[in-house]
């Protein structure tokens, strides 16, 4: 790309008109002439306001007691790990392997029969008890894993969560729906799966 | 390094607390500007401060504590890229707009507004190279170090920004 060329395309550019490849041409040439770069920088100034602009913002909720709850999970004092990451993976593994004994029970299909007389809250407080252990594990092995897949998990526990709250305050309105007790103790399920499945990846890293 | 910090590190969460508080602000404040998303940017100010918890032993004071925490917060963002999916809830980036006018700091009216919501709704990759060239003060070589883009990249995705900027302050 010319220099000329460049000064054609820095609008498409800027407005995103530019094709991908014609995008790359236009940042590389960037890459290798001070002269398009120092006109581009005298093109477009910083905004007015800049200097304005709140330097501390603070969140719109207290986020203290969300933070000090994950702090109790990390246990350790900071920076220091209490046992070494060896035993943090074997203590993982072991959990996973007890708790699969509890969760293989609560993960079985229920028969038609029984699902339609399901008692949710004892099932939920079961699953609640599985869950708070599994996240606990996973906190220990969390340094292990790559910062795109816990951003991965992260993301689809919350869209599980979601879902359970919502099913759940739709049982509180119909209690007596059995396909809304299916549905809250499938999205546990769901839960307690990816928990297990997480930590598992994270001790064997 | 203060008597907090030393406290923290030996594990005390109370003086880990009263850090928190002396520094969310700032740090929330960064995360905003750098996810334009409420929902995203409290997500990521937890991450920063659960991360300084778990790392506050490496920490030896060569820095003020906030910029060390300003760095966690930047890395944790680029880490973790939360914000790509939430364009359509950026209608304002904070929930209570006053926060911004009860920032401590002098406000023109009206504008310093305008900007944060214009900053917010910047294609991501523009407003990334925007906050942290043109509010963090780093320099293109080193956000391409940081982000693993060409430094041209970099000042491209600026001129962009600025650009959309104006316009969107014009209108």
């Amino acid at each position: 790309m010319t220099c000329r060329d460049f000064e054609a395309r820095a609008d498409g550019y800027a407005e995103g008109r530019l094709s991908p490849r014609e995008a790359a041409a236009f940042e590389a040439h960037l890459d290798r002439c001070a002269v398009c770069a120092a006109a581009l920088e005298r093109a477009a100034e910083p905004p007015r306001g800049l200097a304005a602009l709140p330097r501390a913002i603070e969140p719109a909720s207290d986020l203290w007691p969300a933070i000090h709850g994950r702090l109790a999970l990390v246990r350790e004092r900071p920076g220091r790990l209490a046992v070494p990451r060896w035993g943090l993976a074997a203590a993982a593994l072991l959990l996973i392997a007890l708790s699969s004994g509890v969760t293989a029970v609560l993960l079985r299909p229920a028969p038609r029969a029984v699902s339609a007389r399901l008692d949710v809250s004892a099932l939920e407080a079961q699953y609640a008890a599985v869950s708070e252990d599994l996240t606990g594990a996973l906190e220990k092995v969390r340094s292990r894993l790559q910062p795109e897949t816990i951003a991965t998990i992260e993301r689809n526990l919350r869209i599980i969560d979601t879902a359970l709250d919502e099913t759940r305050r739709a049982l509180a309105k119909d209690p007596g729906n059995p396909a809304l007790g299916q549905m809250v103790v499938a999205a546990w399920r769901q839960k307690v799966d990816l928990l297990r499945r997480a930590t598992t990846l994270g001790a064997e890293s | 390094m203060t008597e907090l910090v030393r406290r923290a590190q030996a594990g005390d969460s109370d003086a880990f607390a009263a850090l928190y508080r002396a520094h969310v602000g700032k740090v929330h404040a960064l995360c905003l500007r750098l996810a334009g998303d409420a929902h995203d940017a409290a997500d990521l100010t937890q991450d920063v401060f659960v991360r300084a918890w778990e790392s506050l032993a490496s920490f030896r004071g060569e820095s003020g504590l906030g910029t060390w925490l300003h760095r966690l917060a930047v890395n944790a963002f680029l880490g973790t890229r939360r914000a790509s999916t939430r364009r359509e809830q950026r209608v304002f980036p904070v929930a209570d707009p006053g926060v911004l006018e009860r920032g401590g700091e002098t406000v023109v009216p009206g504008l310093s507004m305008d900007l944060e919501q214009a900053i917010a709704a910047l294609p991501k990759g523009a407003r990334t190279v925007f906050v942290l060239h043109d509010i963090e003060g780093y320099q293109h070589e080193e956000i391409g170090r940081m982000t693993g883009i060409a430094s041209g990249t970099s000042k491209a995705q600026l001129f962009r920004a600025r650009r959309l900027l104006r316009e969107a302050l014009a209108r």
